[in-house]
């Protein structure tokens, strides 16, 4: 795969207003109801003290990394990368819910529920066949989460001087 | 596999997104933003995201069920429909017989959809206490808008340089308007917040003043003197236009900014750079809140003060100011004019007897929409004055919403009837003698107007789950039994819709043929300055600053600043030295709604009390560490979550939960002298650690 093709996230930060919109979208379009479990999360974090006080919005899913060291450390494989846009999946038939995919995931994505077995964003590969976005990005209230190629996000991204986030996993991410 | 169309309706009538739903062997299986509507653009909510938990939800009413023996013994029985209504209609022509049917109150909650005919069934039975919960909502910033110019405007934000917003988060309470507020933002357009908390829109504001609750008054009065010193007044406007400018002016001259500054907080400098912001783009535009400035006892008389910015500063009516189009359905500026009023009022005030609250609140009754006031429900109930209260049927009743949530329980437990149409059997429904199964907006025909000069008409997407109806389905029904079948168009709801819109020439048969909603076919023109024609709608004529209606009552006529009854400035025994502010809008709930939605209620689980980390280790209390909420009227046990967006000495409290109940801790009495609304935004408190 060209490294153009990946597929990722870029979330514009002086848009998000942590409204959760995209968490619920997420458990309703993948019927989770399970209250632990979270394909996506929002994270409101405050730096500094009265005053002086800053607050940044967060929406994070997996964010497909081109190394993915989630894969890497799976002992059954059941974690791999989609040829066709570098999506990370996981086969669930595999999985034998040792957890090491979140051990070592720099943004702690891998969730367990009841089955015992890792699950986490897809890219809604669903709605993807169908030419859809993903849920969270159709949602969005604030159009402030977008999804696509890194060539797309980037042009995006520069706009808002918005850059990839560099990990050693090289984050399909934007923000 | 099908998509139908249908809107959302869980939030308020300033928002409803359309949806597209997918509908599997008559289930909804998923929903989406309707990408053609134009409110919504295909987004959502968080609460309509988790539409298909609200619809599904376990604890729906499934069928119409009577209290067999006491209220609260839980010895429900299910009954149906035409027994229900029999009962009711029973029960209710008793009580008028006996009592007079003044004594039987209407009452509406959430949502707002069939009011009008909540109303005309009310009247229609001679009973002029019809009652909302707006009470406790957008009517008091009404009144205020009315007094001052006669009507008021919303901020017209696609021509806006300046927003104002006073105490608003659009982005949680009108999702809607959260694409073209950053869109603005992006373009340049200068956002000015004033909100006691660094919320996610002040975040993203150029400037945030974070006053001390309830001094709003104050900080307006603060940039009025900025304005009028440095000259940044429209002259023209004040001398030909405005009614009190020299009495202002004085009051002005004796009250310094250092005097704004220790009131509300908030630097000087910081005062006078918003005023000049304000001032100096133009034209700027002032978007203020239903409820946040008005929950404080001296709330009707802090958003006057607010309110006459627009007007000092030349903003008022013209494009991307304040800008006044008429309110066409249900609180909505559409453009399509409707008979809404025709429909609402069968009789005159006259020919009823007066309404709950117009002894105590004479000026919100008078110049409100002719309801009467839920505020004062409970205090008639106990003293019986001027007449006996026998009767209460709810739609959407939630007994939590008032101050005193126990003290109005107990006076509604005094009635000898009570009824509540809800989606859900709630712990209001437990206390009923009857409750009525409701349908959400996916299982009805309803007819919504936007602002957006957009309307629809739907159809059921999906069947009442169980034995709902649809609340206008029930009140015409109610009607039928009540022998008033024709006042609603003989059960012909189709018919109702017709003539509500005939003034804009719709009929339900049209606009049912564009299930997606169509846009208002040549929308009402409503033209700038138009106080330039005819006057302010005022008793003077003019923009009254100082209010002719106020002082006739002995009030004060300038919006002049009063600390509230219980203010935190007082020198009394400091038992209570922190402010204890409550109702801010969280994204997930509104109101008391979505806590029984799980995709909702996980994302805030605990009872979390808001508090700044210096008070909180002022009193060794840790994250997440269970701590005491106490006023002098009790105390709630709640979670303390530490976060620097707050105030230090001011804690935050969300209201809605059934268990702790925030307004438990509020004097049922704790009501501004004007308008009547509670001071649910500035009591004082105590908080202390859990043993």
């Amino acid at each position: 795969m060209e490294k153009s093709m990946q597929k990722g996230f870029y979330l514009d930060l002086t848009r998000c207003t942590s409204c959760y919109a995209c968490v619920v979208a997420c458990k309703a379009h993948h019927a989770i109801q399970e209250e632990t479990v979270y394909w996506r999360r929002v994270l409101t974090l405050e730096g500094g003290a009265y005053p002086n006080v800053r607050v940044a919005n967060l929406s994070l899913s997996c964010l497909h990394c081109a190394i993915p060291a989630c894969r890497v450390v799976c002992p059954t494989k059941a974690i791999y990368k989609r040829r066709e846009d570098g999506l990370v999946l996981v086969d669930p038939n595999f999985c034998i819910g040792c957890k090491m995919c979140l051990m070592v995931c720099p943004f702690g994505v891998p969730q367990f529920g009841r089955n015992g077995k890792m699950q986490k964003c897809n890219f809604c590969l669903d709605r993807l066949e169908n030419g859809l976005n993903p849920a969270c990005i159709s949602i969005c209230p604030a159009r402030a989460l977008h999804a696509g190629s890194i060539d797309e996000l980037s042009l995006l991204a520069a706009r808002k001087s918005a850059r990839q986030l560099i990990r050693s996993t090289d984050p399909s991410f934007f923000i | 596999m099908p998509i139908l169309k249908t809107f959302c309706s869980i939030c308020n009538p300033h928002s409803h997104c359309g949806i597209n739903a997918r509908v599997e062997n008559g289930r909804l299986i998923e929903v989406e933003g309707m990408l053609e509507h134009p409110a919504n653009e295909g987004t959502l909510c968080v609460k309509g995201a988790a539409s298909l938990q609200y619809v599904y939800a376990k604890n729906r009413l499934k069928y119409p069920m009577i209290q067999r023996g006491e209220r609260g013994s839980k010895n429900w029985e299910r009954i149906s429909w035409e027994e229900a209504l029999s009962v009711i209609a029973s029960r209710l022509i008793e009580i008028r017989d006996q009592y007079g049917p003044e004594s039987v109150i209407f009452f509406a909650g959430y949502p707002k959809w069939f009011r009008p005919f909540l109303q005309r069934l009310a009247h229609g039975f001679g009973s002029p206490n019809y009652a909302t919960e707006s009470s406790v909502c957008s009517s008091s910033p009404t009144v205020a808008g009315k007094l001052t110019y006669g009507y008021f405007g919303r901020p017209d934000l696609p021509k806006t340089r300046c927003l104002l917003n006073w105490s608003s988060n659009p982005f949680y309470t009108n999702s809607t308007l959260t694409r073209s507020l950053l869109d603005l933002r992006e373009k340049g357009v200068k956002f000015i917040s004033v909100d006691p908390r660094l919320s996610s829109f002040a975040e993203k504001a150029d400037l945030h003043l974070q006053l001390r609750p309830g001094t709003d008054g104050a900080l307006a009065l603060g940039m009025i003197r900025v304005l009028i010193e440095e000259k940044l007044y429209d002259r023209d406007f004040v001398e030909k236009w405005t009614l009190g400018f020299d009495e202002l002016v004085d009051y002005i001259e004796e009250h310094p900014l250092e005097w704004a500054e220790k009131m509300t907080g908030v630097q000087k400098e910081k005062i006078r750079e918003a005023a000049r912001l304000y001032g100096m783009t133009k034209p700027a535009a002032l978007m203020t809140s239903a409820s946040s400035t008005t929950h404080h006892l001296n709330g009707f008389q802090n958003h006057r003060a607010i309110l006459l910015l627009p007007g000092l500063t030349g903003n008022f009516d013209i494009p991307g100011g304040n800008w006044v189009e008429p309110i066409t359905y249900l609180y909505t500026t559409s453009g399509a004019p409707t008979n809404e009023e025709k429909i609402r009022l069968v009789k005159t005030l006259k020919e009823l007897p007066p309404r709950i609250g117009e002894d105590r609140f004479p000026i919100w009754c008078r110049y409100y929409t002719p309801e009467a006031h839920s505020m004062a429900i409970p205090f008639q109930i106990k003293s019986g004055k001027p007449y006996p209260l026998k009767a209460f049927i709810g739609f959407g009743l939630n007994y939590r919403m008032w101050p005193g949530s126990d003290f109005f329980k107990e006076s509604l437990l005094s009635l000898d009837f009570l009824v509540n149409t809800d989606l859900f059997f709630t712990d209001t429904c437990q206390w009923m003698d009857l409750v009525l199964p409701a349908a959400t907006s996916f299982e009805r025909t309803e007819l919504k107007h936007w602002n957006s000069k957009y309307l629809m008409l739907t159809s059921p997407v999906i069947n009442p789950v169980e034995k709902s109806r649809s609340d206008l389905e029930i009140i015409f029904d109610m009607a039928r039994h009540l022998g008033l079948e024709n006042l609603f168009w003989n059960g012909n709801v189709d018919a109702a819709i017709d003539e509500l819109m005939a003034p804009s020439n719709y009929t339900a048969e049209e606009l049912r043929k564009c299930p997606e909603g169509t846009y208002v076919r040549n929308p009402l023109k409503s033209g700038y300055k138009k106080y330039e024609k005819s006057g302010f709608p005022t008793p003077s004529g003019k923009m009254e600053i100082t209010s002719t209606i106020l002082r006739e009552a002995g009030f004060d006529a300038l919006p002049i600043y009063r600390e509230p009854r219980h203010s935190s400035l007082s020198k009394d025994p400091s038992n209570y030295p922190l402010i204890l502010n409550t109702g801010s809008r969280l994204p997930m709930f509104i109101h008391s709604e979505m806590h029984n939605v799980p995709w909702c209620e996980e994302l805030r689980k605990d009872p979390l009390l808001d508090m700044n980390p210096s008070d909180a280790s002022e009193r060794d209390i840790g994250p997440d560490d269970w701590v005491w909420l106490e006023t002098p009227r009790g105390k709630i046990r709640v979670k303390a979550n530490l976060t620097e967006t707050v105030l230090p000495g001011v804690v935050h409290m969300a209201h809605g939960l059934q268990e702790p109940d925030v307004n438990l801790l509020i004097e049922p009495d704790y009501l501004d002298p004007i308008s009547g609304f509670p001071g649910f935004k500035s009591l004082r408190c105590q908080v202390t650690k859990v043993d």
